[in-house]
């Protein structure tokens, strides 16, 4: 796995550097692996996860020179990528005219045309048991279950206590568990 | 303990049933992905692009990474009733591209053109209905008859664009202001006319579309050639 230099130094060099796009072109090699994945979990779909990554990046690119390092760039990113997410969420359902509260029934579809899905497979029916979850629960599932983030550190990216995150955890794995057995 | 026993320590006492599912990501990823991710960006950046389209209607092969610009335009068409100019899918990206980077300032020209455009609307008006006063109320000697007599000498000669030629924007602006216009109003909407407005979809879906647009517009000039005029 190649090393990379620390956050802090590759935004030093970013901001202060003549070249840009060589601290920048490190930040997105030392983060994008996990930033990708929060990302596919959420929308599944693989075009839509890169899209938004890109997106992401680009953004994250225009915003630098004024992030004012208050919190950590990994923090920074997984925020744009969670509300990246959401917004692209919301808008496929303003697009589907589906509810904004909790049908995510097209994103189960979307699940099913994935390539290998196989509903009888335990390792999928997580993933189906995953997306019928709210989508606050969902991210604070999956950041704590995939990522074994503290919840400290979710506090800060979803800005929400940690006794909220905590019982959404709690919440979001009953219903799991609930879906596991019941389907 | 460390974080994932923790973790899996924390799951285990909310639910047996899910700490026990394998820990194993069923998604396929297209081979190589991640190393190309930072080279796409980076040549998006540098190509001016705003943001990625979110085409969801393109489905990317599972074994693909992602493609290049011409792995994307030698993809398989089926072939549209309606004609197209030749080569124009080939040629339109850099027509984007060159829209993007080109300023979207609307001159004080422009402007000016505008402001004549609006205004030959009202003056149009006006002297539809000087003739026609001059024509039927003669008898009753409120007729103005200076104006009268240029607007007989207009239609006579037929100089009606001359004439509009010849009026600087400040006189347009002037004789707005005097016959009760508002002129900031007259002047977005003249604008909103030539610039390009949003779809409507847009406003749907971005909430910023609205202020997007009206920073597109350049009010600020607008503010700056009109100021300049009343005081």
């Amino acid at each position: 796995m190649a090393l990379f230099p620390d956050d802090n130094d590759l935004v030093f060099q970013f901001k202060n550097g003549i070249n840009k796009e060589i601290p920048f072109t490190q930040i997105i090699k030392k983060h994008q692996e996990k930033l990708y994945w929060h990302i596919r979990r959420m929308v599944v779909n693989h075009e839509d996860a890169n899209d938004i990554l890109q997106n992401l990046f680009i953004k994250v690119w225009k915003g630098l020179d004024q992030f004012r390092e208050d919190s950590q760039l990994y923090t920074w990113l997984y925020r744009i990528a969670t509300n990246e997410c959401i917004s692209f969420l919301e808008r496929q359902k303003k697009r589907l005219s589906i509810s904004l509260d909790d049908d995510n029934s097209f994103l189960t579809e979307k699940l099913q045309a994935e390539k290998h899905f196989d509903a009888n497979k335990l390792e999928w029916k997580l993933q189906l048991a995953i997306q019928q979850l709210p989508e606050k629960q969902k991210i604070v599932f999956c950041f704590r279950y995939y990522e074994e983030m503290p919840y400290e550190k979710m506090s800060e990216i979803l800005q929400t206590s940690q006794g909220a995150l905590k019982a959404s955890y709690h919440h979001a794995v009953k219903k799991i568990e609930n879906f596991m057995l019941n389907n | 303990m460390n974080r994932a026993q923790e973790i899996h320590t924390e799951l285990n006492a909310i639910s047996h049933t899910v700490a026990a599912i394998p820990f194993n990501n069923p998604y396929a990823l297209p081979k190589g992905y991640f190393n190309g991710m930072a080279e796409a960006v980076m040549g998006k950046i540098d190509a001016g692009q705003q943001t990625v389209s979110l085409n969801n209607d393109f489905k990317q092969s599972a074994n693909q990474g992602i493609p290049s610009h011409d792995e994307l335009m030698s993809l398989p068409t089926t072939s549209p009733n309606f004609e197209i100019p030749e080569n124009y899918f080939v040629n339109n990206p850099e027509v984007i591209i060159h829209r993007i980077h080109s300023d979207k300032k609307t001159s004080p020209i422009y402007i000016g053109i505008i402001f004549k455009l609006s205004v030959a609307a009202i003056c149009t008006g006006l002297l539809g209905w000087l003739i026609f006063m001059g024509l039927n109320n003669s008898s009753t000697g409120t007729i103005p008859t200076h104006e009268l007599t240029e607007a007989a000498r207009i239609v006579k000669t037929n100089s009606f664009e001359k004439e509009m030629d010849a009026l600087d924007d400040n006189e347009i602006i002037s004789y707005l202001n005097a016959s009760g216009h508002d002129v900031k109003t007259a002047i977005v909407a003249s604008l909103t006319v030539e610039n390009n407005l949003p779809a409507p979809e847009e406003y749907i879906f971005d909430e910023k579309t609205l202020d997007n647009y009206l920073h597109a517009v350049n009010i600020s000039e607008i503010n700056y050639l009109h100021q300049s005029t009343i005081y």
